[in-house]
């Protein structure tokens, strides 16, 4: 069953409209899921994050009633949907980083000396982030990867987890200070002084 | 570049999937829409799972070699421990560790070395009522069911409390039967594809900054032993270098860069020593926060 298009429409009106005909959800699905996937393979891993897809949008499906109309685009709120089941699966979330440090970044293609540098550099500077993220308090990775990674306002953070603005921003604080803290100062300055 | 900049960088690794890896996810929420099936029957999936990933593991038991196999087969590449053997003796061993308890006002110190020659030292509080410690970064203990913030951006929020639950790492409610501690481990994880590997990677975050009561460490890897398809690996070294043998568990299929998680013991003594990537060098019970032994 393939919805007609409905690319005039924004999310809250095709959400009004799924009410009624439940399969126009799909549209939702469509304009949104490959960024919540990217999103749920980053934190979660890629086996994880195709069940958690799944579910995230059937929540989404569920609670369709009480999306706020005054919203034209629901992506927040699906960021918000999928924060919340990431937090239901913080162990595999942890484990993800860990994974990452266990297996390691993979090999370093032949290349010049000073380019091989630079990966071993970034390479280890990228562990150490995974390990500095994987310390953070979870509430404090949420916040600090949808600005960071994910390239949400802090509006649409707030939106996303409920949470009053104010406390985005100082979530946000606390994260940077203690992955700038356990990445140590003089990694950053080589960095920034390699890469210009 | 700020930390910002390399969390975007990181996370740019990662790009969008084909849309065809997506379908699945989407026939699902179609199938909800048109009302052919309950919308999230996934708890009772989640049950359905565990059971028959115990019956996998309760096989797999079955189909390993003989004991009297053990010691057959010595080669370049070719284990000759059995991963039974190894975790079963792993278990005795764990069962005769020094069950002193510790105070509650006392530090859980670990020391973590890693084969970058990275250290992590963490001192966590008994109690979970005293600031820890995580290399340089100050966790807040929770008393009264509430935790200052440490590390905060904005000094005015620095020890600011926040609500909280304590957390100890000295366990004491984890199930002490193989069985029971095999259900515990796969009640997390048998709803995931490729659940061995993150047993693997359980039994080691249980085994590695906690301390668990010597019944349950024990039944730790008595558990781990009825993982199926594990591998003994007959010389390997831990993250500082020290030899030992080595426990594969097993990557899911289509994992091919994957490295698997290897669990590594003393040869001799069969204690617990860390993993191919990581040694745990020291590990006891210090007076104050920040204090080595």
């Amino acid at each position: 069953m393939t919805p007609d298009d409905p690319d005039s429409d924004d999310d809250a009106s095709v959400i009004a409209r799924s009410r009624h005909e439940p399969s126009f959800f799909a549209v939702i699905f469509d304009r949104h899921s490959r960024h919540i996937h990217r999103y749920l393979v980053r934190r979660l891993g890629p086996t994880t994050a195709d069940d958690v897809l799944a579910d995230t949008f059937l929540i989404a499906f569920d609670k369709r009633a009480k999306f706020d109309p005054d919203r034209p685009d629901a992506r927040p709120w699906l960021y918000g949907i999928a924060t919340n089941l990431v937090s239901r699966q913080r162990r595999a979330e942890v484990r993800e980083l860990k994974l990452r440090l266990a297996v390691g970044p993979p090999a370093a293609e032949e290349g010049h000396a000073d380019r091989v540098a630079d990966q071993v550099s970034a390479q280890a500077l990228g562990t150490r982030l995974d390990r500095a993220l994987a310390a953070l308090r979870p509430r404090e990775r949420d916040v600090l990867l949808l600005v960071a990674a994910e390239g949400l306002a802090y509006q649409e953070v707030a939106e996303a987890l409920g949470i009053p603005v104010g406390t985005v921003k100082s979530r946000l604080n606390r994260a940077r200070a203690r992955v700038r803290a356990e990445l140590g100062a003089l990694d950053l300055v080589k960095e920034t002084s390699g890469h210009g | 570049m700020d930390e910002l900049d390399l969390i975007r960088s990181r996370a740019e690794t990662v790009g969008f999937a084909p849309a065809e890896q997506l379908t699945p996810a989407r026939e699902r929420l179609l199938e909800a829409a048109r009302g052919e099936r309950r919308h999230r029957p996934r708890r009772w999936f989640w049950l359905a799972g565990a059971s028959a990933g115990l019956a996998a593991a309760i096989t797999a038991v079955v189909a390993l070699a003989p004991a009297d196999q053990v010691g057959v087969g010595v080669g370049v590449g070719v284990a000759h421990a059995d991963p039974v053997k190894v975790l079963t003796e792993a278990a005795s061993t764990a069962l005769k560790e020094p069950g002193k308890p510790p105070r509650p006002d006392q530090f859980l110190y670990v020391k973590t070395e890693q084969p970058d020659h990275h250290i992590r030292e963490v001192w966590f509080s008994i109690d979970g009522t005293r600031d820890s410690l995580i290399g340089s970064i100050k966790e807040g203990g929770c008393r009264n069911g509430k935790a200052p913030m440490y590390g905060t951006n904005d000094p005015r929020k620095e020890g600011m409390l926040e609500d909280c639950t304590p957390k100890t790492v000295y366990r004491t409610d984890l199930p002490t039967t193989a069985d029971a501690m095999l259900a515990y481990l796969y009640q997390y994880e048998a709803d995931r594809k490729g659940n061995a590997e993150y047993i693997g990677k359980d039994v080691y975050n249980l085994a590695h900054e906690q301390v668990l009561q010597p019944a349950s460490y024990a039944a730790l890897f008595q558990a781990a032993a009825k993982v199926p398809g594990l591998t003994a690996l007959d010389h390997v070294t831990d993250g500082a270098g020290r030899p030992g043998v080595g426990i594969a568990f097993p990557l899911p299929p289509g994992s091919p860069k994957a490295q698997p998680i290897v669990l590594v013991f003393d040869a001799a003594t069969y204690q617990f020593l860390g993993t191919t990537d990581s040694a745990v060098t020291v590990k006891t019970y210090v007076d104050e926060v920040g204090q080595r032994p």
